[in-house]
């Protein structure tokens, strides 16, 4: 797939041919290929950070997390998809919804980060 | 950890999926995990028990009649040779970034060489551990893994500590190891040299490493486990085999058609599709297969299996449906709604090392050849699908009013959608998510 430089939204701009590269998109959307996974979104606790009900989201299983990577996790009722904060030391997952409430993961519980979501509006 | 080279002449890896099949399932689903998960049941035969299982005694064994009695909270899942696939490569291609050499040696298990990678600060030990803990992560499948100098003591290290576990075995730790190993526990030797090494007295992998060459030349010991000998005692004799690009474990070709249907002439111009995709990934791969399984799957998600041997090795799709048809017949009932069919070669051998067969067949296959070669060479430069067999066209022309239909209704087969895509990423697809 032919990169044709940043749109804006608004006014069409001209697609620099000379600034365009090759990307494909597995490179755009995964991490490390061979740990990636897809998980379907359901709900809208992470609507303010663009991800929607409907979205494909992938995901890399992977131990390095940081806080403000949203990341995967496995919890009582199922995966789920929040921001890692953290405060004085202590790890916590945050919803992009304010109706939504902290959650407090345990040991083993986050499985990776989201690394590209996908929405197709055919 | 310590590096001593002296006690790795060679260093092998040996990594082996714990309960593989059952752990791919618990890693798709997760509402399986720590649940005891059989996986297979086709035809009532097993093909793995998850780790939970084993630790009830269960094992492959067993029928599954006998496991629903001494468990009845076992969840029985039908095998799904398509991610156990996917997984198997993963776990290729994860082991080669850090080895040179990868030997796939079945879809749960390989041997890696990484004799004179060891560092300063980065014994094999901690390489081992490397690719261990990235193949845990990557996959949520947890590994047996061994170190050791031959390919043989490998295999002991790996079973070692399972599930989930590290062994190294040096030159001079490995009489230890070999007290407590069975000697019919030994890769490469069945139960008929099992019985005549203990017949002369050999209990354990030791009792037999301990042997004198005059002694294995008095008892009329055959190369190959002369093989064995040397590598219980700490020398490579089998090298690890790089089978990368040449020779896959096996070729899958599987489809899910929509809407399900319970026309013949269609299901089975479905199999013949999938046959012509996976002979010519054969032909570029430049492997027969010796033997063939296909499926077909119902509505209801219930598998039907067949599986057969070829009389001469092949990678003809007119060769394979010839054996395959009779059986299509039987394993097709009528009234019965499909929705995927798919087939796999199995038993690949090089298309050079083919042996010929007695009845002149193989003589007549040799002469499709030319033919194929055209065929692909067609399909190369005029792009896939230009030329196939008659039987396939039925599936071939339904693809265009396929998608046309699912653009109009697509809501409902969102989840179709999924799949598709899923299949041609190769990026497992986990479920929902909030």
């Amino acid at each position: 797939m032919q990169l044709l430089g940043t749109i804006q939204a608004g006014f069409a701009s001209p697609a620099e041919e000379d600034a365009a590269d090759i990307i494909s998109l597995e490179e755009f959307l995964l991490g490390d290929k061979e740990a990636s996974y897809m998980l379907r979104v359901q709900g809208d606790s992470m609507k303010e950070a663009g991800i929607l009900d409907g979205d494909l989201v992938v995901f890399e299983r992977t131990a390095a997390c940081r806080p403000g990577d949203i990341v995967v996790a496995l919890i009582e009722d199922g995966y789920t998809l929040k921001y890692l904060r953290q405060e004085s030391g202590r790890f916590y997952l945050e919803a992009a919804n304010p109706q939504y409430p902290i959650l407090y993961p345990k040991d083993g519980q986050i499985l990776g980060i989201v690394t590209g979501s996908m929405r197709s509006y055919k | 950890m310590k590096t001593h080279t002296h006690d790795y002449p060679r260093a092998i890896l040996h990594f082996d999926g714990d309960s593989f099949f059952a752990s791919v399932e618990q890693a798709l689903n997760y509402t399986l995990k720590g649940k005891v998960v059989i996986t297979g049941g086709e035809r009532g035969a097993v093909t793995a028990v998850s780790v939970e299982g084993k630790r009830l005694g269960l094992a492959r064994g067993l029928s599954l009649r006998d496991i629903r009695r001494v468990c009845p909270q076992a969840v029985v899942v039908s095998s799904d040779y398509v991610s156990y696939g996917i997984f198997a490569r993963r776990m290729y291609t994860l082991v080669r970034r850090h080895a040179p050499v990868v030997e796939e040696y079945s879809i749960d298990e390989c041997f890696a060489d990484i004799t004179g990678l060891a560092r300063p600060g980065r014994s094999y030990e901690d390489i081992a551990q490397l690719i261990h803990r990235e193949l845990e992560q990557a996959l949520g499948v947890t590994f047996g893994v061994g170190l050791a100098p031959s390919k043989v003591l490998a295999k002991v290290a790996s079973k070692h500590r399972k599930p989930g576990g590290f062994t190294a075995i040096s030159t001079s730790e490995a009489d230890a190891y070999l007290a407590n190993v069975q000697i019919g526990q030994v890769w490469g030797i069945g139960p008929a040299m099992s019985q005549t090494l203990n017949a002369l007295g050999i209990q354990t992998a030791l009792d037999f490493a301990r042997q004198s060459p005059e002694w294995l030349r008095a008892n009329h010991i055959s190369k190959p486990y002369r093989a064995i000998w040397h590598e219980l005692r700490g020398t490579s004799v089998n090298a690890v085999a790089e089978s990368g690009a040449t020779v896959p474990a096996s070729i899958i070709k599987s489809r899910t058609f929509s809407p399900p249907t319970a026309d013949r002439a269609f299901v089975y111009s479905q199999l013949v599709l999938n046959v012509e995709g996976a002979c010519a990934r054969a032909r570029r791969a430049g492997v027969l297969a010796r033997r063939v399984s296909f499926f077909l799957k119902t509505q209801e998600f219930l598998y039907g299996r067949v599986e057969l041997d070829l009389s001469i090795p092949s990678a003809n799709p007119a060769d394979i449906l010839n054996a395959m048809r009779p059986r299509f017949d039987v394993l097709f009932k009528q009234g019965v709604v499909y929705r995927a069919t798919g087939v796999s070669l199995g038993g690949l051998v090089p298309a050079g090392a083919a042996p010929l067969d007695l009845f002149g067949e193989a003589e007549a296959a040799q002469e499709q050849l030319p033919v194929l070669n055209g065929v692909d060479a067609l399909n190369r430069r005029f792009g896939a699908g230009t030329v196939y067999a008659g039987s396939s066209m039925a599936a071939r022309l339904h693809k265009a009013p396929e998608r046309r239909r699912r653009a109009a209704i697509r809501p409902s087969h969102l989840q179709m959608d999924v799949t598709r895509r899923r299949k041609r990423l190769n990026i497992p697809f986990l479920g929902v998510a909030r």
